[in-house]
Parts: structure tokens; sequence; C-alpha cells
């Protein structure tokens, strides 16, 4: 497997504290891996590692190849948007990308492409102490993707802003990623970028990750197989069902839906059985109740290790 | 390492035009035009009482030497500590550091930047200041003598001022808090003035010279000495002189306050840049 980001046994200590505790995370060049945690959990310790803003105790990273502690020329060619941006208010949005493109080498053209994408181009002469938390985080991103970068590193890219310019962040990562191929390692509180945008998925606590998989497989790991059915015929369906031995659960949730709890991933050979019964269905599909399996992965590790 | 000098040559662009935008030192700016202003405009009003016109007319020539080494003795320095307590202590306050070292740049590179940056502000300020002077000696008391000292006290002044740019910035980097940097550094500051000058009364008092050797060790003695060591050469202007020196009648030569500024400036940075190389750069610090 081809990776953009190696990180390997991570550790870091503050005081007494472990804040990790042998951390390893791999993102495939080209997708979109998330890092996902409660508060206090390492996301943004592990980051900053990342790009190179904190030293780890022990551990080793990679991005492109290259160590981020000692090859600073590597930030031509990488993005990164911190967990709520701080840029230089006595800039304009202009000025910014200005001394940010001349610092990674970029042409001044780049400049206008990227408050273009963003949509600042009315604002660029504004001085960045009067934009608005959600102008700020655009401003960082259109600031990240100067240059056309190969991998880009966001910490919480929402945080603060509202639900608008949320669905415009989550579109822009998802065409950048797609239409350029960049490597994209962001960590998030919200399950909709993770269900919407990340192929891959770790989810981080304690220092520890204590989940990596798809999405799938994170729903599959914690809460079982579900599969939401629709049907007209919801009785002559829980019937048919219920003779099953690999069900383990069936649940209304309305007039024409259920949700089946399988023992084990049977679903082909469910949906073989509905179709040899009769009975008709009208959507088949997994559920993926990500916030519910995140927060089973959480609970039960917090269960299992107590603090 | 023509990439190198570029990269740094922008952090130095970057610290003049941040270090502008702050309104401490914009304050500082009219602080200065007030201070040069201020003194000429007294001369001149001195002129009219009959003591200070005799005196002022023995000294009339040299009036420029009062408007480039005055501010030395106090304001250089403070205008030297506003601007670098803050220099990296408030990259760290706003949060902006994260920005800055996740570029092409090296730490050494930022932290030399930075460095360069505001000591090239300094000299820029101090160059207005002493413009203004010049032009007030000629405006109010004519022609003006010996100008050809004018280069090397403007590089001993400026020298000198390494000293409390040097160990505000290595607070400021040690304490990544502006204000309390600032507060840190002027504290050094007058506490080294004050115990310089106790040192010295004391010294005329007992007429025991150990007392002048030992205020040779702190670091105002070399920051405030050097540039009235090279002042005093001035043909006619010894008395002059004397009389604006802090430290007048202290012992030494331009190679030991010369040494002396080189030793509290170097010690600084060296530790400046060792931190700044290995310590982890926090989240913004609130």
């Amino acid at each position: 497997m081809n990776y953009s980001i190696i990180v390997e046994d991570l550790w870091k200590r503050y005081g007494s504290e472990n804040i990790l505790n042998g951390i390893s995370i791999n993102v495939e060049k080209g997708g979109i891996t998330a890092l996902l945690g409660p508060n206090g959990s390492g996301k943004t310790t592990t980051i900053r590692i990342i790009v190179g803003l904190i030293f780890p105790d022990r551990g080793k990273v990679e991005i492109l190849g290259h160590n981020p502690f000692r090859d600073k020329d590597l930030f031509k060619k990488v993005g990164y948007v911190q967990e709520i941006p701080n840029l230089p208010g006595f800039f304009t949005a202009r000025q910014l990308l200005e001394f940010s493109a001349s610092m990674k080498g970029v042409s001044r053209s780049e400049v206008r492409r990227v408050l273009e994408l963003v949509e600042l181009k009315d604002v660029e002469n504004k001085k960045i102490a009067k934009f608005s938390k959600g102008m700020v985080q655009r401003l960082a991103i259109a600031e990240a993707l100067l240059g056309s970068p190969e991998v880009l590193i966001l910490d919480e890219p929402y945080m603060g802003t509202d639900p608008i310019i949320t669905m415009h962040i989550r579109d822009l990562i998802r065409r950048i990623s797609k239409e350029y191929g960049v490597s994209v390692l962001m960590t998030s509180h919200i399950m909709e970028d993770v269900k919407e945008l990340a192929q891959d998925i770790y989810v981080i606590y304690k220092g520890r990750i204590i989940f990596h998989g798809t999405k799938e497989d994170l729903v599959k790991q914690f809460l079982g197989t579900r599969v939401i059915i629709e049907s007209r015929n919801l009785e002559a369906l829980k019937r048919a069902i219920s003779e099953l031995n690999y069900v383990s659960g069936i649940e209304d949730i309305d007039k024409e839906k259920i949700m089946v709890t399988l023992k084990e991933d049977k679903r082909e050979e469910l949906l073989d059985y509905l179709i040899s019964k009769g009975v008709k269905v009208k959507s088949f599909y997994l559920d993926l109740d990500l916030d519910r399996a995140y927060e089973r992965a959480v609970k039960g590790d917090r269960e299992n290790n107590p603090l | 390492m023509r990439g190198l000098s570029k990269v740094i040559e922008k952090i130095i662009l970057y610290e003049i035009r941040r270090a502008i935008a702050r309104k401490k030192v914009i304050t500082l700016i009219i602080i200065t035009f007030l201070f040069e202003i201020g003194t000429y405009v007294l001369l001149d009003y001195a002129k009219s009482t009959h003591t200070a016109a005799r005196f002022l007319s023995s000294i009339h020539e040299y009036v420029w030497l009062i408007g480039v080494l005055l501010p030395q003795s106090f304001l250089i320095h403070f205008i030297a500590i506003s601007i670098s307590a803050g220099s990296m202590a408030e990259e760290y306050e706003h949060g902006t550091m994260d920005f800055l070292l996740t570029k092409p740049i090296t730490r050494l590179s930022f932290i030399s930047g930075k460095f360069i940056g505001g000591y090239v502000l300094l000299t820029l300020m101090y160059g207005l200041m002493v413009i203004i002077s010049l032009f007030l000696s000629f405006f109010y008391f004519g022609t003006q003598v010996y100008l050809n000292f004018l280069p090397e006290l403007f590089g001993a002044v400026v020298f000198s001022a390494l000293t409390f740019y040097s160990i505000a910035f290595l607070v400021g980097e040690i304490i990544r808090r502006g204000n309390i940097a600032f507060l840190v550094a002027s504290v050094i500051l007058v506490t080294s003035v004050a115990l310089v000058d106790v040192l010295i009364l004391l010294s005329t008092l007992t007429r025991n010279l150990s007392y002048l050797s030992i205020s040779m060790y702190f670091p105002t003695w070399g920051a405030e000495e050097f540039p009235y060591s090279i002042a005093i050469n001035i043909p006619g202007a010894y008395f002059l002189v004397e009389g604006l020196s802090l430290f007048g009648g202290t012992p030494g030569s331009p190679l030991l306050s010369s040494l002396s500024i080189i030793a509290y400036s170097v010690v600084p940075i060296f530790i400046s840049i060792y931190t700044f190389l290995h310590r982890d750069i926090p989240k913004r610090v609130f």
C-alpha cells in the first residue's frame, strides 16, 4: 500500500500524564482518513506532532517519505489547517496569501485561484482581524490549498462555522481529494463528515488507537450487522425473518421500515431468503449509525479502561 | 544559501510589518518624536535665561550630540525591550506560530528573521531620532561641528541597544507572554540602572574603587558606557558628554564596554535559539 503519511508508535508525555501511548496511523495516497476521538483523547497532539510543532518522546513520522522535523521544504507540498485557525490579523486576506505563496515558492496567480475557490474574492482587501470565524476558516483552507498540495492535514476544520459554511468546506474537501488526488488527514467530532468523506477511520481514546477500519467495520464491530428493510407488508416480512437463527433482533422504525440485527454478516443470504419467500422488499441497506457505533467504541473502552 | 537568506528576508519584513501594526510600537514612534522635539524646544527656551544662554553658547555647535546621545541613557533600551519582548511571545499568544512554522522554513531561520527584523526596526527608529535631532540642532542652533563622528556614534548606540534587545527577546521566548516579558525585562533594566547608580555613589562616598569595578558587571554598564566612551573623543565635547552620561566617571574602555555588550547579547541569543529549537510549540496560550 502506498501511504502519504506514516505515523509509527508515537509516545508523548506531559508531566506525569501520558498523552499518547503508541499511536500508529497510515494515510493512504489520495484518500481521506478521519481521526475521531472525544476531547482530550490526543487527536490534536497527534496532528501537531505530524506537522512538526511538537516533538514526540518516541516514534516516527513521515510525510511523503520525509521527516517533517528535518525537511521543512516538505511543507511546499503540505497544507495544514489548525484547530481554530489563528492568522496574523494585521494582514488582509490577499496579503496573507501572497506572504504564504512567497514562502512556498508559489506563483501569485495561485492567490486568485484559491480566493475564488473559497469564495473570498470580494473581501480580499479586508483585514483578517475583521473577519468572522467562518471567513477565517475558509481563508485558512485557501492558504492550505496554495500551490496544490499533495497532503492536507485538517484539525477540526469546521470549528465554529455555521451549517452552510460547514457544507461548503465539506464539498471542497471532497472535491480536492477526488479531482486532484490530494491525501487528507482530518480530525472531527462530526459524524456526518466521516459518513460523507472518510474512507478510513481511526478512533483514538486516551492516547491509544481503539479502532481502525472503514465506517462499515466500525458499525459492524460495535453494533453488529444491522440492516434496514423497507416493505409495504411488514407483517409478512417479520414473520419470514423470525424463523432465521442468525437474526438476533428486529426493531420497528416506522410503518414500512424495520431494522434487523444479524449475528453475523449474512446480508446476501437474507436478501435471497426474502426473495425466495416472495416478500416484496422496497429497499434493503446496511445501517450506518456511526454516532452510536462511535459512542459504543469509546464507552466500551472507557468501561474496560476506567480513568 | 541564497534561498535560505531569501526566507529569512521574508521573516524580517514580516516582523517589521507586524511590529508596526502594533499600537505599542506606534506609541513608541510618537514618544520618539515628542522626546526629540521636546528636548530641542526646551533647549531653545533655555536660551532666554541668562545662565543657560551662557552655557548653551559654549556648546551650541555640539547640540546635535544631545539629541543623538540622550536617548541612549534610557529611551533606546526601553524601545528595544518594547520591540523584542513581544517578538516571539506574541506569536505564541496569538497562536500564529502554528501558521508560520508549518511553512517551508526551519526554526533557526525563523528565529533569526524575527530577531533581525525587530533589530532593523529598532535601528530605523533610532535613525528617525537622529534625523530629527540633526534637523532641530541646525534649526535652533545653527552650524554643527564634528559630524564626522556621527556614523560611529550611531553604530555604537545601535550596538549598545543590542544588550536589552537580546535580554527581552530571551525573556519573551521563555515566558511566551508579551506583557510579562516586557515587565520582567524592564525591571532588569531599571534595577540594573539603580544598582549601578548606588555603586557609583558608594564609590564616591567611600573613595573605594572596587564598587566601580562591581558596577561594570551589570548589563547596563556596557550598554550605557560604550557610546560615551567614543563620544568623549570628540574635541571640545568632553564636559557635554560627561554631563549626558548616566555613569559619568566610571572607568572603562570602549573594548571593555563592547565586551560587556557582546557577553550580555550573545548568551541570551544562544539560549533563545536553543530553547526555540528544542521546545514544543503549544496551542494558543489564552
